[in-house]
């Protein structure tokens, strides 16, 4: 690339102005296929820098909800916005994507978020898990272990943990001034009375570093130890709610618990996965059709993490060949 | 005003209280009065709590006497911290089994956590009106078990079964643990706020018109049995009431309020016999 | 293929957007152009402009047609492409007074300075199809346009410019000052809600571009609630204007007031006289805030375009949240007087995101909810054995004579 092409590039990412057509043929040979109209990554770089900040806000005081003035984007409300300003404001050129909804690769909206980072970035893609060097899900943490190298994003629905006891935003931010979560741990204490267990199925709340509460999202129990003394840098965004909050690496994370009725998660030893026979990993029901007309079909367990699945898969068809031959 | 000599064994000593709603003026203190009213003519401020000298000993129970608008509730959300003060101190000092001189806290200069700490701790108070001492969406159970909670206990078993002793402590039906508020009579619902107030083994127990609004029975019941628990437990106590029958049942000593300030105090049975201050006088005849 | 398949579910997304598009022309019927819609179709154009709060009546007209006539979808594209245009500068405040009006009525007085001007509305009409409208054709059109020329003459008076009614009000001294806080405000920069974070309890500026920016359905609800009983809005329509206002900017070396274009807006000014007192305060509180000199308090609404039914909800809902602000009123005051109520859920683009967002897969937390539904289950199977058994061990205790030898 030639230094007179890199800098006009260079010039066009500064000053974040309106595309002119010569700008746009220039930026789209430079960066190979992305849409030419819009500026890097999407977001104008005022914006990104505003939410690079509050991210660092939240990483300084872990698991403090930081607001932040959440764009709107191509992409509804509540489909992903926020954990996709996280993202955008963070990648760079070089940067290796992985997108999962539901820990699939294949879902419908990880395929829509992945095509609008695709149009605006023209970086690459990844389904491995070990690859990505940004990683954003909705509802899962990848089965494989991340590294300090790896960042995680994670999508956020409702982000404050405190709306199960007071829906109202001012009253329960002067909660978390003050630590005052008295009423949570009465709802805790009464969903045991009452059900004989914290009956919180996902978006359990957990106490970061001995001192703010906070919520994990909808991940299911059996991903919420992972967060604790993670290696990498798990970042949380809610686009809709316009708050970010973070979980820096080597972060003490505690679920709310009594010492009586401990965390438990939904872990079953004893089912497997229907394809690549796990029973370490998160498994979720799949109904699969019979494969005659006639057949009933039946109900069947898969892992949740698709990727992780095929290679296990993989490497299990190879030792069958192996031993085959 | 006479000022009470601060006894041995004092737990609470209010010295110089004010509290004023609005933004005060230079003429507030001379314009206002027993006699003429709490409202400064010049500026429209309240002088709710006026220059508030008493002292709390251990094991009594102190009745405030007043009308409305005397400022004895403010006082008592004075004491309780859940109000700030103008002016003045509040001091408390922990009576250890050993009866050992501790040093003193004025409770009014701690940060909000420790004064949140203290509240939850040492104090427990009972509303007139459930619904400002109780959470209605939770379960008896679960109200009377807060103050626990929020003092850092984690075992539901010991948890239950403490809370079941406290309810059994006011005569409540421990069977009915875990019904929701809504489900129980007025009369059992001061009980269930007085189990919580009691859950933290507090060193004053603050008692607000507690029994204003119940039927005369049921007012005699929740009497009792806060007799029966200050003769068991030597709770010491501060008890609010407009009605002097209430206080005469239950206070050793009582201060007399009107328009912010303290117009006599001394033993129940003396201002009662010989009431000294034209107001109480007042109020003495009235009383049946 | 399932909903959620290993492989496909990049095809299924494009196939779903080509089927759309399908959808949108398989009538073969003529399509209809941009300016068709921006022109025949302008309160539709309105309305997106204004809940997409951007003001660009050709590019609503395009978002309409892109969006089938859905007018949440229509906004929702505004309000993307709003997020990607670069921000240069604020303009001066649009003054009111200075419109130059289609329509401008009040209800408060019978005769006001310089009249009741109606203008282009339907208020008055009766509403029956009109099935002529079926036959219409450019002919027929032109035909009525000539019509109504001719009867404008030269001696057509032109249009004087119409002081507010709401400054008689004032120079009467019935009309109450803003709090003090709101007047320090003014002066500087708005509270810019697409640059900072709404947090409560959140300025009038933030208030009201929240509310400029609202799902008209929502607020109808809201304003029509509180006049309703849910509330205490006794509101009286001080004056509603339609017209088009000159937006000027500062110039950037000298300062002074450049016209940059003008806008169709609608503006709307409610007065009420709201109860003061909240049945808590204490007698002491109420006195403190000093004598009582009731006024009418001022409820402020303003949309782009032609949309009278959201301006006044907007003015309706605006007198609610500062009469509640002012007096302390919470929650008695009903829904609408709750602003965090309001405010977090009167934007359409939130409210229909967030409400579509439930058809996204949830299988992950729903294999978790089922697990915790299993678990309850069998708490609770335990506790009726055990309740059960007790019974029945009660039953044994207290016939021993028909159980005989048998004793449990």
């Amino acid at each position: 690339m030639s230094d007179d092409v890199i800098g006009q590039l260079l010039q066009r990412l500064t000053t974040s102005q309106t595309q002119t057509e010569a700008g746009a043929t220039l930026a789209q040979a430079a960066q190979g296929g992305r849409e030419p109209l819009y500026n890097f990554a999407f977001i104008d770089e005022d914006s990104k820098r505003e939410v690079r900040r509050k991210l660092l806000k939240g990483v300084a005081l872990p698991g403090h909800l930081v607001p932040f003035a959440s764009r709107d984007l191509p992409i509804a409300r509540g489909w992903g916005t926020g954990g996709l300003q996280v993202t955008l404001a963070l990648v760079e050129p070089r940067d290796v994507i992985k997108v999962i909804d539901q820990g699939d690769d294949d879902s419908v909206n990880a395929v829509n978020l992945r095509r609008l980072i695709q149009k605006t970035t023209g970086i690459a893609f990844t389904t491995d898990t070990t690859r990505a060097t940004v990683l954003q899900s909705r509802h899962r943490i990848p089965e494989e272990r991340l590294r300090a190298d790896q960042i995680l994003v994670l999508q956020v629905p409702m982000a404050d943990p405190l709306r199960w006891v007071e829906p109202n935003i001012e009253r329960a931010t002067e909660m978390h001034a003050e630590a005052d979560y008295g009423h949570m741990w009465v709802y805790m204490y009464e969903s045991v009375v009452r059900s004989g267990d914290m009956n919180i199925a996902s978006e359990y709340p957990v106490i970061v570093e001995k001192r703010y509460m906070m919520d994990t999202t909808p991940i299911p129990r059996y991903d919420v130890g992972r967060l604790h003394m993670a290696e990498m840098l798990t970042l949380f965004g809610a686009g809709r709610e316009k708050r970010v909050y973070a979980v820096p690496p080597y972060t003490h994370i505690v679920p709310l618990e009594f010492e009586d009725y401990p965390f438990t998660t939904e872990h079953d030893p004893s089912k497997h996965c229907d394809k690549c026979g796990a029973n370490d990993t998160y498994l979720t029901s799949y109904f699969v059709e019979s494969p005659t007309p006639e057949g009933a079909g039946c109900w069947t367990y898969l892992c949740s993490d698709t990727s992780y699945c095929e290679k296990r898969t993989r490497v299990r068809g190879q030792r069958v060949t192996m031993e085959a031959s | 005003m006479e000022t009470q000599a601060t006894a041995k064994d004092w737990v609470i000593e209010g010295r110089n209280l004010r509290k004023r709603y609005g933004h005060g003026c230079p003429m507030c203190v001379s314009l206002t009065g027993p006699e003429q009213g709490n409202r400064c003519p010049v500026c429209g401020s309240i002088t709710a709590c006026a220059d508030i000298n008493f002292a709390l000993t251990k094991g009594e129970i102190l009745g405030i006497v007043g009308e409305s608008g005397s400022g004895k509730s403010t006082l008592m959300q004075v004491v309780n911290l859940a109000l700030p003060a103008d002016g003045g101190e509040l001091w408390y000092r922990e009576m250890g089994a050993m009866e050992q001189e501790q040093s003193p806290v004025n409770l009014l200069a701690l940060d909000k956590y420790a004064r949140r700490t203290f509240r939850n701790q040492r104090l427990g108070i009972v509303y007139q009106r459930p619904e400002l001492g109780l959470n209605m969406n939770f379960s008896v159970g679960g109200n009377v078990a807060e103050k626990l909670l929020l003092a850092d206990w984690r075992n539901v078993g010991r948890i239950r079964q403490r809370t079941s002793e406290l309810m059994g402590l006011t005569e409540l039906p421990t069977a009915r643990i875990d019904d929701e508020p809504r489900m129980f009579s007025g009369g059992m619902l001061q009980r269930v706020q007085i189990s919580k107030a009691l859950s933290s083994n507090p060193a004053v127990l603050l008692l607000d018109e507690v029994t204003s609004g119940l039927d005369l029975s049921v007012q005699a019941k929740v009497l009792d049995l806060i007799r029966r628990i200050q003769w068991e437990l030597k709770m010491t106590m501060l008890l609010v009431s407009h009605d002097l029958g209430v206080i005469k049942q239950l206070a050793g000593r009582t201060i007399v309020m009107k328009s912010g300030y303290i117009v006599e105090q001394g033993l129940t049975d003396q201002i009662l016999e010989d009431p000294q201050h034209p107001y109480t006088q007042l109020l003495v005849s009235s009383a049946l | 293929m399932g909903y959620v398949a290993v492989k496909g579910g990049t095809e299924a997304v494009l196939n779903a957007e080509q089927l759309v598009e399908y959808f949108r022309v398989k009538g073969e019927s003529e399509p209809i152009s941009v300016v068709q819609i921006q022109e025949q179709l302008r309160l539709a154009v309105d309305r997106a402009m204004g809940e997409g709060a951007l003001y660009a009546p050709e590019l609503a007209a395009l978002a309409l047609k892109q969006s089938e006539g859905d007018a949440l979808e229509a906004s929702f594209l505004l309000r993307a492409y709003r997020s990607t245009v670069p921000r240069i500068e604020y303009s001066l405040p649009v003054a009111g007074a200075r419109m130059r009006p289609l329509r401008r009525i009040s209800a408060t007085f019978k005769d006001i300075p310089e009249g009741q001007l109606l203008g282009p509305t339907r208020d008055y009409q009766l509403r029956l199809l009109n099935t002529l409208l079926t036959h219409e054709s450019s002919a027929s059109t032109r035909a009525y346009l000539a019509q109504i020329e001719a009867k404008i003459t030269d001696e057509t008076k032109p249009l004087v410019n119409f002081p507010k009614v709401i400054e008689k009000m004032r120079e009467q001294g019935i009309l109450a000052e803003p709090p003090e806080q709101e007047k320090a405000d003014a002066d500087a920069d708005p509270y810019d809600i697409t640059r900072k974070a709404l947090t409560f309890p959140a300025p009038r500026s933030a208030r009201l571009q929240v509310l400029a920016q609202g799902d008209v359905g929502g607020m109808l609800t809201f304003a029509y609630s509180s006049v309703r009983g849910y509330g205490d809005a006794h509101p009286t329509l001080g004056e509603l204007r339609v017209g088009h206002v000159p937006v000027e900017v500062a110039h950037p070396v000298t300062g002074e007031a450049v016209e940059i274009g003008e806008i169709l807006v609608t503006e709307c000014e409610m007065v009420s006289r709201v109860q003061s007192a909240d049945a808590d305060e204490s007698h002491a509180q109420r006195v403190a805030r000093g004598p009582e000199q009731p006024k009418f308090g001022l409820g402020y609404g303003f949309c782009f375009g032609h949309s009278e039914v959201k301006a006044m909800s907007m003015a309706i809902i605006d007198r609610v949240l500062s009469a509640a602000k002012e007096h302390g009123v919470h929650g008695e005051g009903g829904p609408t007087a709750n602003e965090e109520f309001v405010l977090l859920h009167i934007d359409g683009i939130e409210a229909s995101g967030f409400t579509a967002h439930f058809k996204l897969p949830h299988y992950v937390t729903f294999q978790a909810d089922i697990s915790v539904l299993e678990r309850t289950r069998a708490f609770h199977a335990e506790k009726f054995a055990a309740v059960r058994e007790q019974g029945q061990a009660k039953t044994a205790r207290t016939e021993p004579e028909e159980k005989g030898a048998e004793h449990v």
